[in-house]
This record gives structure tokens, sequence and C-alpha cells, in this order.
């Protein structure tokens, strides 16, 4: 099973990386992949391939901190949901789970009410999800409840309040000009990404992400209840926070350059779970080259279907939510 | 090995569970625990590891007080098997019993070859070829606590603690549990488990404790059983506690 599911994993890594060529060849002015290669090698290495300028401006300054963005973010959110899952021991559990995605909304929310720029709408919606998830922790760790079920009742509590406070910010927003940014932003889309807004978050994703992984092992025993992980020898609460904030990390960063993207941290896990394995040392993976493929393909669809780009946030869920009912039916199935 | 309770008390808030225990469990002892429901059976077996914390009273293992004892060594020492729980993610049958080396790995390592290897050592001992290649979600519930039994040995713990391992399964898994289990204590390991089956405790232990209102009300070998009315006052009925002839102990209400 270790050496199939191994392979798997590794099928799913080349798959990506042809997913990510061929992406960067799709749109208005298509490249081949083979044009694609030519144009990347020629970045690379700096000798001339033979491509014109146009096909390298587009691939590189363009393209490529889009298509990279997708594949961290979608990388990034797709694990972050499968983290989250585990921890709480619910198939059924999204990034959003605790709120900080709504509260790092709020900031984005907030941030374009003031007017500030897209750095500091950047900035500060990463703190205020960061600032949401100290605050979570904080009060259910004063709660006598067992500590997943607390993080879980405190998370829905602080996320109500964080999206009333959005809906309060898009109330008082002019309706010119700041609602719609505000609306669209919250839609989720990878258009304003360049690769000053993709260096921000690099950084930060991707340490979140080796870090998951580094931890696959032993977020595997996190599924087990309480007392069997403790009986077995696992610090719960410090692996549980750990990756708890890389999580988190991976989602307030995700927020703050491209808005609420939905779906991807739920479907993806599931179909990583079913096709690979349960066990996180294969299926985290699995799940990174899988959310990295999906999210940079319908980012493909987003930019390339209409005139007028659709908010990825908006596909992901026209292709998620289908899928979850579909998983939905499969589960009363299998209870039944 | 030697476990030692002495003078435990244990209350959920106000609520008193438990008070002065004692009792201990040496090398090569199979000790089933009885009692109603909320007897205070489960709170006992969860003070035993350090789940719970007790009011009063020390509870040590060859001498040092569990609580002074790091989790990570703790799991080399002893192993907590819950009633049957059902996961959301069902491992396989390896990677389950694979579980079972992680405190013996640092924070960020993976289970190797090594590993590995001793996980089919265990699949062995327990004779689970058959299901090793399943998940937990295909198998027997009897199957399950093996493998679960199969993960606690992985830990290296020689002291088994049971939770009610034979609740939900059908009668010969429940003797299939039990006599696996008693098996082991054969080979020099110890095990405490609780039950509410007073024919299985007469048949698969070395000692029987019986607890009510959240003390020991018995504490002696089975045998010691016949004739007394201890089992009758536990339950609120009549039972009679009779050698049958081919020697075995059995319990009769009537």
């Amino acid at each position: 099973m270790s050496q199939k599911a191994g392979i798997k994993v590794i099928i799913l890594g080349i798959a990506t990386i042809l997913v990510a060529v061929i992406a960067l060849g799709i749109g208005r002015y298509w490249i081949s992949p083979i044009g694609i290669i030519r144009v990347l090698i020629q970045q690379i290495t700096g000798h001339s391939m033979g491509m014109d300028r146009n096909a390298v401006a587009v691939v590189t300054h363009i393209r490529l901190p889009r298509i990279l963005a997708s594949l961290l973010l979608g990388a990034g959110l797709a694990l972050s949901g499968q983290t989250f899952q585990m921890i709480f021991r619910n198939p059924l559990v999204s990034p959003d789970v605790l709120g900080t995605s709504t509260a790092a909304g709020f900031g984005a929310s907030l941030s374009l009410l003031l007017g500030l720029s897209s750095v500091l709408v950047s900035v500060n919606a990463f703190i205020a999800g960061i600032a949401a998830l100290a605050l979570i922790y904080t009060i259910a760790s004063r709660t006598r409840r067992e500590q997943t079920l607390g993080l879980i009742l405190v998370g829905m509590v602080v996320s109500s309040l964080f999206s009333a406070a959005t809906s309060f910010v898009k109330l008082m927003a002019d309706p010119n000009n700041v609602l719609p940014a505000i609306t669209y932003f919250l839609m989720g889309t990878l258009s304003g990404t360049d690769m000053r807004a993709l260096g921000m978050v690099a950084v930060p994703v991707g340490l979140s992400i080796a870090v998951l992984l580094a931890l696959s092992w032993k977020i595997n025993l996190l599924s087990l209840s309480e007392d069997e992980a403790r009986s077995i020898g696992v610090n719960t609460k410090l692996i549980r926070a750990i990756a708890i904030t890389c999580a988190t990390v991976i989602t307030a960063c995700s927020v703050a350059v491209a808005g609420n993207i939905g779906w991807v941290g739920l479907v993806i896990p599931h179909i990583s779970r079913m096709t690979v394995s349960n066990d996180a040392r294969y299926s985290f993976p699995s799940t990174v080259f899988l959310g990295s493929s999906f999210l940079t393909l319908v980012d493909c669809v987003s930019r390339s279907a209409t005139t007028i780009e659709i908010p990825i946030g908006i596909l992901t869920s026209f292709i998620g939510a289908p899928f979850f009912l579909l998983l939905l039916f499969r589960e009363v199935r299998y209870d039944s | 090995m030697t476990l030692e309770i002495r003078g435990l008390s244990f209350s959920y808030k106000e609520k008193p569970v438990l008070s002065g225990i004692d009792l201990s469990v040496r090398e090569g002892e199979m000790v089933s625990l009885l009692g109603k429901n909320g007897a205070g059976k489960t709170t006992l077996l969860r003070l035993i590891p350090g789940f719970l914390k007790p009011d009063e009273g020390t509870i040590t293992f060859d001498g040092t007080p569990v609580g002074a004892i790091k989790l990570r060594q703790r799991a080399g020492l002893m192993a907590y098997i819950p009633q049957i729980t059902r996961s959301a993610f069902p491992y396989s049958v390896r990677t389950s019993i694979l579980m079972g080396c992680s405190s013996r790995l640092s924070l960020m390592q993976s289970p190797g070859k090594r590993e590995e290897a001793k996980v089919e050592q265990m699949i062995e001992l327990l004779n689970l070829q058959e299901i090793a290649g399943r998940t937990m979600d295909t198998i027997s519930g009897g199957e399950r606590q093996l493998v679960l039994v199969a993960r606690a040995l992985m830990q290296d713990a020689r002291l088994l603690i049971l939770d009610e391992p034979t609740s939900f399964l059908d009668y010969s898994n429940q003797l299939l549990v039990l006599e696996k289990v008693g098996e082991l204590v054969r080979k020099g390991y110890s095990c405490i488990y609780s039950t509410h089956n007073p024919d299985l405790a007469l048949t698969h232990s070395s000692r029987v404790v019986a607890m009510a209102d959240g003390g020991i009300v018995y504490d002696d070998r089975p045998e010691n059983l016949v004739g007394n009315d201890v089992l009758s006052r536990l339950y609120s009925r009549h039972i009679s506690i009779v050698r049958t002839e081919n020697g075995r102990l059995a319990c009769i209400p009537e």
C-alpha cells in the first residue's frame, strides 16, 4: 500500500508540473507547451531560444505570477482544509472552520473602506486572521470544554462577529466605488496577483506547507480520540497548536492576496483520501499537488472562459458544491 | 512491573466518583473490574495513565509516581485502549499498528523501515495476517480491538489498560479478544480491564475487582467468589457463582 501510494503521489507531482506548463500557455495569446518551455529556459539560462518578446512578456510578467500564486494557494488551501479536518476529526470541515478567513475578509474590507493601499489591504487581512486565531485560542482555553470542541464553538462565535462586522463595513461603504471593490475582493480572485503580492505570501505559505508536511505523521494521530493519542505518547496540544497556526497562516495569506476562495479546502482533501490514502504521510503531498492543479485549472477557466473575468471564488463553488453533494450522498449510502 | 494505587480519590467538579481506592497490578496478572454503570471503572482506568489528576492518593509504576513520568516515556510503560471508537478517517490495519511507535519518534519524524518491520512481528504475534491488508472500517469489532492491542505492544507497553474491551462485540469476538490478551499475560504482560460481563471476569482474569459507590468491595481471586454474595449485592439481584463439572466458574442469575 505504502509503495502504491508513494507512486500515486509522484504521478500527481508530475501532473501538477504539466498543468502548470499548459496553464502558462492558455489565454487570449495562446502559446504551446513547447513554447512555454522555451520561454522558461530562455529566462532561466539567459540563452535566446528564439521566442518573441510578446510571448516572453506575457508568460513571465502576466501569467507566471498568477499561476505561481494559484499553485501555491491551491496547495495551501487544500492542505489547510485537510489539516483542520484531521484536527477536528470531521471530513466536512473547511479552512474557514475557525472563522479566521472571515476575520481576514473583515481586515481587507475595512482597509478598502479606509482607502488604504493594496499592500496594506493584504497586510491588514493577514493581521486580522491571525488576531482572530489568538482571540479564539485565548477564549477557548478559558472554557471548560474539551479543547477541539471549545475551539469550534468559539470559532463559530468569532466568525459570526467578524461576518457581522464585514456587513457593517459594506453598509458604510460608498455604493458607487468602494462597495463593489469590497464585494469583488471577497468573491475571490487572482486577477490582481503580481510578483510583489506573491512575494509577500510565498515565504509564510511555503513555510507553513513545509511544516505541515513534516508533521504529517503526527497529525494522523490527532484524528484519533484524545485518550488514544495521549496513550500513544503524543503531545496533542503542541502538535495541534502548530498545525492550527500553520493552517491559519495559509488561510489568512490566501484571503490577503486573493479574497475568499471556497471549496478547495473541503473537496480536494476528499479526493486525495479517496484516491491515495487516509495516511497523511501520503495524502498530504497528494493534497498539495491536487490543490495546486485544481486551482490552476479553475483559474484558467476564470480568466479565459468569457470576455469578463469570472471571480475564481464563484467558479470553485460552482464546481465544488455539486461535488460535495455527491460526497454527502455517498456517505449517506455508506452509513445506511 | 508493579502498579500500585494507594488512597486514590477523585471527583468530577463537586461530585465524588472514587474514594480511598487501594489496588495493585503485578507482572503476569490479569485484573478484571466489575461494577454497575457509574461505579467509577472508566474513571479509575483513565486515572492510571494520568489522563485525569487524582484529588488525593498516589499511583506509582515500579515505585515512580505516574504523574512524574513524561508522556512519551509513559507510552512505553502502559497503554490505554478505549472502548471501540470509529475514526473519521479509517486507516489501514498496518498504519494503525504503526502508530504505536510514535512516542519514540521526534516531533517531525515519520516511522521508518525498522518500525515497519516491527509491525509485521506484531501482526504475527496476534495472528492478524488475514486482516493486515484491510482498513479499520472493514474488520470486525473483535479484530479492531486486537489491532489496538497490537498497537499497544508496538509501544513496548507492559501494562495494558482496556476499557470495556468486549462491549459491542458478539460472544465469539469477546472470547477471542480476552483469550489473546490472556496469552500475552502468560508471556509476562499485565492487564487491567473493565467489563459488564461477570462470566468473562470469572473465566478470564487472575483477580476480580468489584466496585460500588466509588470504592472497592471485592479484590480477590475469582475462585473465592463461589459462595460469596458480593455480585448479588453489586447488581442488586441474586447471583450464584458455581463451579461446573469441568472445574470452570460460571455465573447464574436467579
